[in-house]
């Protein structure tokens, strides 16, 4: 349970992170308001329901009652019909002299739409008169019955019977009729001796289903009545027949055990609300039956009426709640997108933002933070590039100096042995090579250039050294037009000179190649000296290493200058390479991106010393 | 249109037409309670030319019409007991486009290809007699009826007396196997048989001519006829039926008839026009049972539960 608890809490914070703060909005505000409004319903619906329920129970009751007053009014017009009989016929007449018979007759006539038969029968169950007149059959014996048994035996009461065939009399169409008996126990006179005798009044079943047939005590949900007797024995049901064919069955035996009022039972597996009353006199029972099927069916359609509004305005509240959160979420949304260009480095941002007083101040709180930062950012990136060409001013001023005193050196000697003329062709070489170290302070020259730079050096160089080496410098077409740094072959030849040349004797040999390598040019600058040993040559470049921090001439800080120097303005991916190993010369090869005139304004620097 | 205008308004309005329309379904659709089945037309075909026979089934038959919102429509034959023309009211009917139909067979064989094809085009249940073509039937076991008429007459016949069978032309139906199953019970116990065809004049006539000890009627309308010709009889004999017409009852109240073996006829039209609108309505329901019948005497006729039997209810 405890691990169950925490896997949903953990997928709550996932879901909620993962959300954006609009659907955040919108499912809660749809959660809040649908709780709220089911809430509200159920308790509206269980309230109706309730209410509906006892108005049913009343109105059941109401129109028992009311069914209840007819068939007493009924009941109690044969009981004065019988009393009629009995007591202005039948008891001041004495049989001897006197046929009652007519009188009978009359006073059928005045209730004959309700009555079938109206007969006086002796204590041994002999009729004494009949309206309307009929022969008695031979194949009844009305003592017998249950109607003359129950008058006989209790003789103050007026005994009505359960519905039956009235069988007594002749019928020459065969025509049979069911009839409710009332029969009591009446007083004859004959010959002025008082004898017993039972009266019978059949009633016309019709009479009753008049009162109780579609009678709906369920207010329009569908429901019936019917009349039993105190035992449970059915006088009138609108399905009677049904009941009589063995088609269908009645709870009346449990319905006679209930008291008057309304009373839910299940039936052959069907709720249903039963309303009992109990006509007066008789002892029988009303009894209204409304199947709760049918009260449910209505609940039903309600209920999926109600879960349809609900779904309807739950939906509804969706669309609004969505509409709600993404007016009240835009300026969050719209901050947060300003924020993402420029994380993704965006120049002009729009970060101005309208909207709740929170949301402005964090835009302008945002706006100016980023003002900050881009200064900050400016400066440092100012620093940063002049911290790069001091040392780039650095690197390349540390080329100079000992070259031109030896120079110099070398026109004063000649100067002074008459050597006017290689005097005057080494001073030539030396102001051409300083005008294109000059270059007008432009830190990017010509290959044709830098190798025309190398050429002077050279000369220079093989007056001083007295021809101990040759050189030779070539190039391949189209790359003397292409465009490098500058100053970057001399510290190589320098190099060259002084650890391979020094010792030569006129058979040094410098060789200077210029040539593209697919995207790059490759100046190639080969001597054939006595070379290094691959420790020396692995450490050549390194910066930090022992050969770095020593200042002797010729210890490879110009190789280093340069090496730094290309990488410094091309990137790690150029700079120097050199291949040597003892008695076998050295190969410098120094690797530049092939720029034309257009690229390498890119990397041009003006005004520079 | 774009896609975002689409999800934020058009989806959403067409959702909220969608869920309008259930809403007016919802509202305006009845509740269970109050719908009915649609109306089913369903023919019934008589095998007498009047229906005063099964008055009470037909009162059943309407009942179950009323309950369950069917129309009917009573078919009689020209003349009682004629198979063809009862083929020919069902081959019209058929073909008319009734959903179903109640048949009162007068005879298996001729009308067995008949019901075969009516079978296939509707909802067919045959009552008084059953029939292999058709889908339902809806009445008692005949030969079980006819046997056990036959052991209430050998009561009342001697070893070697007569019993005199009303013979009916239905032969082929129920009623001639209610006669079959008779005839052998009485042969088996030695009786003499004798069949008689006639109306109730010839029969009176008959009794008083020979020595006829009892008289079996194997349906309502011979019943009557031997009712009648019992009460013009002095010496009458014993008279055993089938039926519970208001005729057969009055008979037996007098005394002319002595026994009768009665099923609950409205019952049985009630349970056939049910039975036969579940079919046509392809409702599920539980195989029809034969039905029970019950022997009523002169003395237990009143008793409440054959009063039931007997005397439908009537307002």
């Amino acid at each position: 349970m405890a691990r169950l608890s925490a896997s949903l809490r953990r997928r709550w914070r996932e879901l909620y992170h993962r959300s954006s703060i609009q659907v955040i909005l919108s499912l809660f505000f749809t959660a809040v308001a649908v709780v709220g409004m089911v809430f509200l319903g159920l308790t509206l619906f269980l309230r109706f329901s309730a209410s509906n329920n006892a108005l049913l129970a009343e109105n059941s009751q109401r129109v028992l009652s009311q069914v209840n007053l007819n068939l007493d009014a009924r009941l109690r017009e044969m009981m004065r019909f019988s009393d009629a009989a009995y007591y202005q016929v039948i008891k001041d007449a004495d049989l001897a002299e006197e046929d009652i018979a007519r009188d009978l007759e009359l006073l059928y006539y005045t209730s004959r739409e309700s009555l079938v038969s109206i007969a006086v029968f002796s204590d041994s169950g002999g009729l004494i008169a009949a309206a309307p007149l009929g022969t008695l059959k031979n194949s009844v014996a009305p003592e017998r019955e249950g109607w003359f048994t129950a008058a006989q035996e209790r003789i103050e009461n007026l005994h009505f019977s359960t519905p039956h065939v009235q069988n007594l009399f002749v019928d020459p169409d065969y025509r049979y009729r069911w009839v409710v008996s009332l029969s009591r126990h009446v007083e004859l006179t004959r010959d002025g001796a008082i004898e017993s005798g039972v009266l019978l009044v059949d009633m016309s079943y019709s009479g009753i289903e008049q009162i109780c047939k579609d009678v709906d005590p369920g207010a329009g949900r569908g429901g019936y009545l019917y009349l039993m007797d105190g035992a449970g024995e059915i006088v009138y049901h609108p399905r009677q027949q049904l009941i009589y064919a063995g088609l269908l069955e009645e709870n009346n035996a449990a319905a006679a055990a209930y008291a008057d009022g309304s009373h839910n039972e299940v039936y052959q597996g069907q709720r249903r609300q039963v309303t009992v009353k109990t006509v007066g006199y008789t002892g029988w029972k009303l009894v209204g039956v409304v199947p709760s099927e049918n009260l449910w069916d209505n609940y039903g359609q309600l209920l999926l009426f109600f879960l349809f509004i609900v779904i309807f305005s739950v939906f509804l509240l969706v669309l609004v709640n969505l509409r709600l959160s993404a007016w009240i979420t835009a300026p969050l949304k719209k901050l947060d997108r300003a924020v993402k260009e420029l994380e993704a480095g965006a120049e002009s941002v729009d970060l101005q933002v309208n909207g709740p007083y929170e949301v402005e101040h964090l835009s302008r709180s945002v706006q100016s933070m980023v003002s900050t930062m881009r200064h900050l950012m400016d400066d440092i990136l100012q620093q940063e590039e002049q911290k790069r060409r001091s040392e780039l001013d650095v690197l390349q001023s540390q080329i100079n100096p000992h070259f031109l005193y030896n120079t110099l050196d070398s026109v004063i000697w000649m100067t002074e042995n008459g050597r006017t003329e290689d005097a005057v062709v080494m001073l030539t070489s030396l102001a051409r090579f300083f005008r294109i170290s000059l270059s007008r302070g432009s830190n990017i020259i010509t290959v044709a250039e830098e190798l025309e730079h190398a050429r002077h050096y050279l000369t220079i160089q093989k007056m001083r050294y007295k021809n101990k080496f040759s050189a030779d410098i070539s190039a391949a077409d189209g790359v003397e037009s292409l465009y490098t740094i500058k100053l970057i072959v001399q510290p190589i030849l320098e190099n060259a000179i002084y650890h391979g040349m020094d010792y030569a004797d006129g058979d040094g040999r410098i060789c200077i190649q210029a040539f593209r390598e697919g995207e790059d040019v490759i100046i190639e600058v080969a001597d054939n000296g006595p070379g290094m040993p691959e420790e020396v040559v692995e450490r050549l470049l390194d910066q930090g290493g022992a050969y770095a921090s020593a200042d002797t001439k010729g210890s490879g800080i110009g190789l280093r200058n340069v090496h730094r120097r290309i990488q410094l303005t091309f990137g790690r991916a150029y700079g120097l390479t050199i291949f040597s190993e003892p008695d076998d010369g050295t190969v410098v090869r120094i690797r530049l991106p092939a720029l034309d005139e257009e690229e390498s304004r890119r990397y041009r620097k003006e005004g520079g010393s | 249109m774009s896609g975002k205008r689409l999800g934020s308004w058009v989806l959403p309005l067409l959702m909220l037409g969608v869920l309008m329309t259930l809403l007016l379904m919802l509202i305006l659709y009845p509740a269970r309670a109050q719908r009915r089945p649609e109306l089913l037309e369903m023919s019934v075909i008589a095998r007498e030319a009047d229906s005063s026979a099964w008055s009470t089934a037909r009162q059943g038959m309407e009942q179950a019409a009323a309950d369950l919102n069917v129309e009917l429509r009573f078919l009689f034959p020209g003349q009682s007991d004629s198979a063809q023309e009862q083929r020919q009211l069902l081959r019209r009917e058929v073909e008319s486009g009734a959903s179903a139909i109640l048949l009162f067979p007068a005879d298996r064989e001729t009308l067995a290809e008949e019901v075969r094809e009516a079978s296939s085009r509707a909802a067919l249940v045959t009552l008084e007699t059953d029939m292999a073509e058709a889908e339902g039937y809806v009445g008692v076991d005949n030969s079980a009826l006819g046997e056990a008429l036959a052991r209430a007459a050998l009561n009342g016949v001697s070893r070697e007396g007569t019993v005199l069978l009303m013979e009916s032309p239905a032969r082929g139906s129920g009623v001639g196997d209610r006669q079959a199953a008779a005839e052998a019970v009485l042969e088996s116990q030695v009786r003499e048989i004798r069949h008689f065809t006639g109306t109730a004049d010839d029969l009176a006539e008959e009794l008083s001519r020979s020595r006829v000890q009892a008289v079996i009627a194997f349906e309502a309308s011979s019943l009557e006829r031997a009712a009648e010709a019992a009460s013009r009889t002095e010496d009458s004999p014993l008279l055993y039926g089938v039926g519970s017409t208001a005729a057969v009852t009055a008979g037996l109240e007098q005394g002319c008839i002595t026994s009768i073996l009665a099923q609950n006829a409205f019952s049985a039209g009630y349970l056939a026009v049910q039975s036969a609108a579940r079919m046509a309505r392809r409702e599920t329901a539980e195989p029809l049972a034969l039905l029970p019948f019950f022997t009523v005497r002169r003395e237990n006729m009143y008793e409440p539960e054959n009063q039931k039997l007997l005397f439908p209810v009537t307002w």
